[in-house]
């Protein structure tokens, strides 16, 4: 019932080529409908039911619901926006002051000075998440530059249809989807740090808490003192019991991650996300998820099975925005009010949308498909979907002989490695 | 019972000091300039008014205000209209689902069906799994309680007409009950299916506002002086230092002051207000017994404390409008020992109301002066618009940030505000000065901090609208988080400032407390031994003591006031290993010596010696029976009677023994 601490890591896919493409067909779509007249250019932006979301409706949408955290939850919540491009993630809200200070924003209590500050700052939110977004785009697409420019170089000097195919390859991997993985780790690396400063009194959960208690104790009280009143709790004062008491401070900070992603899965990145849904399950972090589909149809891709397998995991929201009107404009930031506004504490108490059909299928470990039926590495319970030549990808075991001879066709799920 | 005739010195919770007196003549005369802080408080007592002055916190005072005010509040112009809305969306007054509702009906146009809220969006569940908390069988409670809240607020059509159900139960706002208001299991069925078929409408105003709040992100209300405004002030001055008097732009022939740091705002706060408690408590006796007047009378022992204590640090006195305002808020009183002749020379002491307010957190006690003062423009002509006024400002200082000023032109061009800002000034809310050229104003730590711990307090508020709110716990929360950093900032700072205390206590009831200030000491000194201090630069170990204590409640102090105060100041290394702030002996100790009180009373009592056995059974019987026996000892037969009783008793006794005689 009372205003809860609240810890919201928003993670926005930024991949340069899904929002190029689709702002590419959005101004098809509208210049479509011009053409037929059947809309006037003025209200044809707001109003045509058309287009797939832009990036900038994305952000404008996460500018709200910023706006929305910070008049529903109280002074002491905290949010945490980064951008994932196809290269890279990286933290633009709160922005890196400067090499290893960043975090103390984010974290310290030197931020809002010696009150208790808001510390949602909406001025701030609004100019850094802007400009970081535009600047890890920029960066993503010198970064694609370069590296086609490179490829393209090397290719043309020595084997021109060898380096031709690898380019299609990599590139053709490479763009398809987010680094969403690398940033729900970062997004858990900062969640960690919140956790540890917030009970610091009690020697933290990381080693790096430990190192630095000299320099960080300052903050590190300040936070603690913020987090709650922990210590009220009682009964989790020994070091033995750490582990407890880093529980009991989760609950009260109760922390989550939205990810907003807008781009397919991309199918190298099964296992790091499923270690990291592991991790924040365990942490009781909250993972969210918001699909953006474009809608158009040469694109298939209408919800992410990762994104819901993640959410399943930790109990989350998920939920594929419908496609069309309900992205244009200001819906999007509705929708996003509506479903991933209330706090973890409230969620038992509303309807919110519930994850019926997770495809739960596995992923094979090389080629990222989903298969029904696959062969496991006995040493390391990879799973593939065709039996390995020589040894398991993963953890190098060698293939058995044996397992060569029996061959591919006598229906055994397990495959036998050395 | 072994103490039952032991004389107790303060039988009965001692004499109490006699009420305050009100509208002190003493200092009536000081302050006639300012014609609305003059203005006496309980001329008439309107009960609307009444009802607001007791509000315990910024929030539950807007939601006693009449909706049209609060309605008005939210249509105020940017920023405040916006900035307004938030806070009491944020605010405890709502629950958290009434905050989602009401964003919700704000991203989808402002109107919903009240059963699509209760019924679709939220889980109640027939179940009855959240919708025991209203003591309403139905499901969905949760949900009608939040539409309830956010009626209450002033942020719903009042269309459903469930906030006056509930007010009008409890609030005692005078609110006849119509032909709706039945009891809620009264008419329940027909009324919930009326309810359910109703829209759930957002107040435009309210709903225009929180949305112009989402779609605009600042991270202040105002436009903040920036560095480059005084940079670019200062360039001007020093490039035509003649003509620095004649421009006649806006310095008006004063001259500007460096913008002032963190610190100076730190220190202003403590001189404006510690000098406010220091008077309170008396610290200073010293200075003002110039008047050849016993001062210490009324305060009793906690004074020697303070007065021992002094170092060389001067706190002036407060003004003499601020006295006067303590005076009338019956937090001091004439001395009512005081024998000259000249009733107005009478010195001024701390009341048994002022002794409460000491031990309350500084928040409580801020909110206090603003509530008094808000009451005090009852009378003013203008009383709504000025109430707005002060009341949207004070939200938006609630979003700035310490060390950020601002020129008092956003202020807009009424002259009220201008006014509230300067007498906000006066109680440490604001300094004023004038900066880069013109007057601006710098919020300091007491004022962000009160809204803050009004939005964090923990809605004791479930229940129903007019609840006695649980405003301490949120005060106390703040007021932890304030000493926490405070308590950093003192370890960091170079010369430890005076403001911070941290107490530690121990089991041997030893009280440690790392302070300099007199203000804390003295205040310790309440009930705390102060003939045994000990103390080191920043350290003052007391002790606590049946004696000492006693001497506090004999103040006029509780046990419950005793140990709010040491858990509010409770050392933050306490906090955080989950230990008891205060050791659980001490507590129960202090709960103890505070029972002492009412355990002994003291009776007259005849004492009866029967002859035998059997007169003392009968006797004992007969006495108990007519209520007149205190005591019976049965191996010595003696019966201790109720002396108003005694005779009827020795009556019975002679009728009982001429019927022994006769059988």
């Amino acid at each position: 019932m009372t205003s809860s601490s609240n810890l919201l890591v928003v993670i926005v896919d930024a991949s340069t080529f899904t929002w190029t493409h689709r702002s590419l067909a959005r101004a098809a779509k509208e210049k479509a409908l011009l053409a037929q007249g059947k809309k006037s250019s003025s209200s044809s932006s707001s109003a045509s039911p058309s287009g797939p979301a832009t990036l900038d409706d994305v952000v404008s949408s996460i500018l709200v619901l910023g706006s929305g955290l910070a008049c529903t939850s109280d002074r002491e919540s905290a949010l945490v926006v980064i951008v994932a491009t196809e290269w890279e993630a990286g933290v633009v809200y709160p922005r890196k002051g400067g090499g290893i200070g960043c975090m103390d924003e984010v974290v310290g209590a030197g931020m809002g000075g010696g009150e208790i500050g808001e510390r949602i700052d909406l001025g701030l939110l609004n100019d850094h998440v802007r400009l970081g977004v535009a600047e890890m785009v920029e960066r993503a697409a010198m970064r694609a530059e370069v590296w086609a420019g490179r490829t393209s170089s090397s290719s043309s000097s020595s084997k021109e249809e060898k380096g031709e195919e690898e380019e299609d390859v990599v590139v053709g991997r490479r763009r398809k989807g987010a680094a969403i993985a690398s940033a729900l780790s970062v997004a858990m690396c900062v969640i960690n740090r919140f956790m540890v400063t917030s009970h610091a009194g009690m020697g933290g959960v990381s080693a790096l808490a430990n190192m630095s208690s000299t320099r960080r104790r300052k903050d590190d009280e300040g936070i603690l003192a913020l987090v709650g009143k922990s210590g009220d709790r009682g009964g989790v004062a020994s070091s033995s019991n750490r582990d407890d008491a880093g529980n009991t401070t989760t609950s009260t900070l109760s922390p989550r991650v939205l990810i907003m992603q807008a781009s397919p899965d991309r199918t190298s990145d099964y296992n790091a996300l499923m270690n990291c849904a592991f991790a924040a399950a365990k942490l009781e972090i909250v993972v969210d998820g918001c699909f953006v589909p474009s809608g158009t149809k040469g694109d298939d891709a209408t919800s992410s099975p990762y994104l819901q397998q993640v959410v399943d995991r930790t109990g989350g929201v998920y939920l594929s925005v419908p496609s069309g009107a309900a992205q244009v404009g200001g819906a999007l930031s509705e929708v996003l009010l509506t479903v991933f506004l209330p706090h973890p504490s409230v969620r038992s108490d509303m309807n919110l949308p519930i994850l019926h059909d997770v495809d739960f299928r596995a992923r094979c470990f090389e080629t990222g498909e989903s298969i029904d039926v696959a062969r496991v590495c006995n040493q390391c319970l990879s799973i593939f979907k065709e039996r390995p030549r020589v040894s398991c990808p993963t953890c190098g075991a060698m293939a058995r002989g044996r397992a060569s001879d029996a061959g591919n066709n006598d229906g055994t799920k397990k495959m036998k490695l050395k | 019972m072994a103490g039952t005739k032991r004389k107790c010195p303060d039988g009965g919770g001692g004499p109490s000091p006699p009420p305050p007196s009100t509208a002190a003549a003493a200092a009536a005369s000081a302050e006639g300039n300012d014609p609305r802080v003059v203005v006496d408080v309980d001329v008439d007592v309107d009960p609307r008014e009444s009802f607001l002055s007791t509000s315990s916190s910024l929030f539950e005072y807007l939601e006693r205000l009449p909706p049209p005010v609060l309605r008005s509040m939210y249509a105020l112009p940017p920023p405040r209209g916006p900035i307004v809305a938030a806070s009491v969306l944020r605010s405890c007054r709502l629950t958290e689902l009434s905050r989602q509702v009401a964003l919700r009906l704000a991203a989808c146009g402002g109107s919903f069906g009240a059963g699509g809220i209760v019924e679709g969006w939220t889980r109640g569940g027939g179940t009855g799994g959240g919708g025991r908390r209203r003591g309403n069988g139905k499901g969905g409670g949760d949900g009608l309680l939040a539409l309830q809240r956010l009626e209450a607020m002033g942020i719903l059509e009042p269309t459903l007409g469930l906030a006056r159900r509930r007010l009008g139960i409890e609030g005692g706002m005078g609110m006849p009950g119509t032909d709706d208001d039945d009891d809620d299991e009264g008419g329940g069925e027909d009324w919930m299916r009326r309810l359910m078929e109703k829209d759930a409408c957002l107040t435009p105003e309210f709903g225009a506002s929180i949305r112009i709040y989402l779609s605009t992100s600042s991270s202040s209300p105002w436009p903040i002086i920036t560095t480059e405004q005084i940079d670019a002030h200062r360039a001007g001055n020093s490039a035509r230092p003649s003509s620095y008097s004649s421009t006649g732009d806006n310095d008006g022939g004063k001259p500007s002051r460096e913008p002032p740091t963190r610190r100076e705002l730190e220190e202003y706060t403590q001189s404006s207000w510690d000098s406010v408690l220091h008077f309170l408590v008396g610290s200073d006796d010293d200075d003002r017994r110039g008047d050849g007047n016993d001062e210490s009378v009324g305060s009793g022992g906690g004074n020697d404390g303070g007065g021992r204590q002094r170092n060389a640090t001067t706190i002036e006195e407060p003004s003499d409008a601020m006295v006067q305002f303590l005076t009338r808020i019956g937090l001091m009183q004439e001395d009512p020992d005081y024998v000259g002749k000249d009733r107005s020379r009478a010195p001024l002491v701390i009341t048994s109301k002022g002794y409460e307010f000491m031990l309350r957190d500084i928040n409580a006690q801020v909110w206090q002066f603003v509530l008094q003062y808000l009451n005090s423009m009852k009378q003013h002509e203008m009383t709504d618009t000025i109430r707005v006024d002060a009341l949207s400002f004070l939200i938006c200082l609630g979003s700035t940030r310490v060390g950020e000023g601002y020129h008092i032109s956003v202020l807009g061009k009424s002259k009220y505000s201008k006014q509230v800002m300067k007498d906000f000034g006066r109680f440490g809310l604001v300094f004023v000065s004038r900066v880069a050229g013109k007057v601006s104003f710098y919020p300091t730590r007491v004022a962000v901090n009160l809204i803050a711990s009004n939005e964090k307090a923990t809605a004791g508020v479930v229940g129903g609208g007019g609840g006695r709110g649980n405003a301490e716990d949120g005060g106390t929360y703040g007021q932890s988080v304030a000493a926490t950093r405070s308590l950093e900032e003192a370890l960091a700072a170079p010369v430890p400032p005076r403001s911070h205390l941290a107490v530690i206590v121990q089991t041997n009831f030893q009280v440690v407390a790392y302070t300099r200030s007199r203000l804390h000491i003295s205040t310790l000194g309440l009930f705390c031994e102060v003939q045994s201090y000990r103390r080191l630069p920043n350290v003052i170990f007391f002790r606590l003591s049946r004696d000492s204590v006693r001497g506090a409640f004999r103040l006029g102090v509780t046990a419950d006031q005793i140990l709010r105060f040491l858990h509010v100041h409770a050392h933050p290394t306490l906090r955080s290993d989950g230990r008891a702030l205060v050791p659980p002996n001490v507590r129960d100790q202090i709960v103890l010596w505070d029972r002492e009180r009412r355990r002994v009373v003291m009776e007259e009592v005849c004492v009866h010696q029967c002859r035998d056995a059997a007169e003392f059974a009968a006797v004992g019987h007969y006495a108990s029976d007519l209520d007149a026996l205190a005591w019976g000892a049965t191996h010595t037969n003696k019966l201790y009677v109720h002396y108003r009783k005694n005779d009827q008793v020795q009556a019975y006794v002679r009728k009982w023994r001429t019927r022994q005689l006769g059988k």
